[in-house]
């Protein structure tokens, strides 16, 4: 993660009055909008990685039986890490991409602002639009709880 | 904007970035990327929300070999193989940088960086506009 390092550190000099406020306490809200963030990016539910980790066993697998038909060793050696290949793309596609690692949630405080925040799936288990919430941290390190 | 860099401006980065302006910061969110690079945090002087993106190619390493002759005994090539290690580092390639309001309304933005123009071309303008 050099790079992210690098990248806060061209942030500094974009923004140089810009300074991160922590706010003290708690703040209270209310959701009033929530979407899963469907540009995953890299991210990759469990599921996924589950499905794709399986299909990767069964290519493997697939792969060595195949390899062993062929004579000669590199065709074998391109035969088994190809199944294996397409075995864990086979096996993320039918395990599905399961629930979203992002969520959109936008809360609207108590004192009238609205802030549109990234929280994790683990982070809106049990909040859905209509929640009452508290609001912890801020930016990209505020954390909601249902009051 | 003071300080931009005179090579991150162009026209069609700005148009990209100019059709965020006025549309809700939560469209942003969901369109653009937040996997990694991405950071929001408050802007104490304004009351503001930023959403920062951040974008470059992360450090890797690859070795790689080179075969020469380097002798010749009688009939045969006397050969040397010379292995290298080889370590890139991280880039920072564009720094994208929205501000919303307190009504979530993105109304103004910043970007620098020496490669901007592919990243803010290929995540685009909202998807409803």
């Amino acid at each position: 993660m050099k790079w992210m390092l690098a990248a806060a550190l061209a942030v500094t000099s974009l923004v140089p009055f810009a300074t991160s406020h922590a706010q003290s306490g708690v703040r209270h809200g209310t959701i009033v909008d929530m979407k899963p963030i469907d540009n995953r990016g890299d991210d990759e539910s469990e599921q996924h990685k589950q499905g794709k980790q399986r299909g990767n066993v069964l290519g493997g697998l697939f792969g060595m039986v195949a390899a062993n038909k062929t004579e000669s060793p590199i065709a074998a050696r391109v035969v088994a890490n190809g199944s294996q290949d397409m075995g864990s793309r086979i096996g993320g596609a039918v395990a599905g991409e399961g629930p979203a690692a992002h969520y959109m949630v936008k809360v609207k405080t108590d004192d009238g602002k609205t802030l549109a925040l990234v929280q994790t799936g683990k982070g809106v288990e049990g909040l859905s639009v209509g929640s009452k919430v508290s609001i912890t941290g801020t930016g990209s390190a505020t954390e909601l709880a249902a009051e | 904007m003071p300080g931009l860099a005179a090579n991150a401006y162009s026209k069609a980065s700005s148009k990209v970035a100019d059709s965020w302006l006025g549309h809700d910061a939560s469209e942003l969110l969901v369109q653009w990327p937040v996997d990694r690079g991405f950071t929001s945090y408050e802007v104490g002087k304004t009351g503001e929300m930023a959403y920062e993106y951040n974008f470059g190619s992360e450090a890797y390493s690859y070795d790689s070999q080179n075969t020469q002759a380097v002798g010749q005994m009688n009939n045969t090539l006397i050969l040397q193989t010379t292995y290298e290690h080889h370590d890139v580092d991280a880039q920072h390639h564009c720094t994208v940088v929205f501000y919303a309001n307190a009504d979530g309304i993105i109304s103004r933005y910043e970007y620098d960086g020496v490669k901007c123009a592919p990243y803010i071309s290929s995540w685009g303008k909202p998807k409803g506009s």
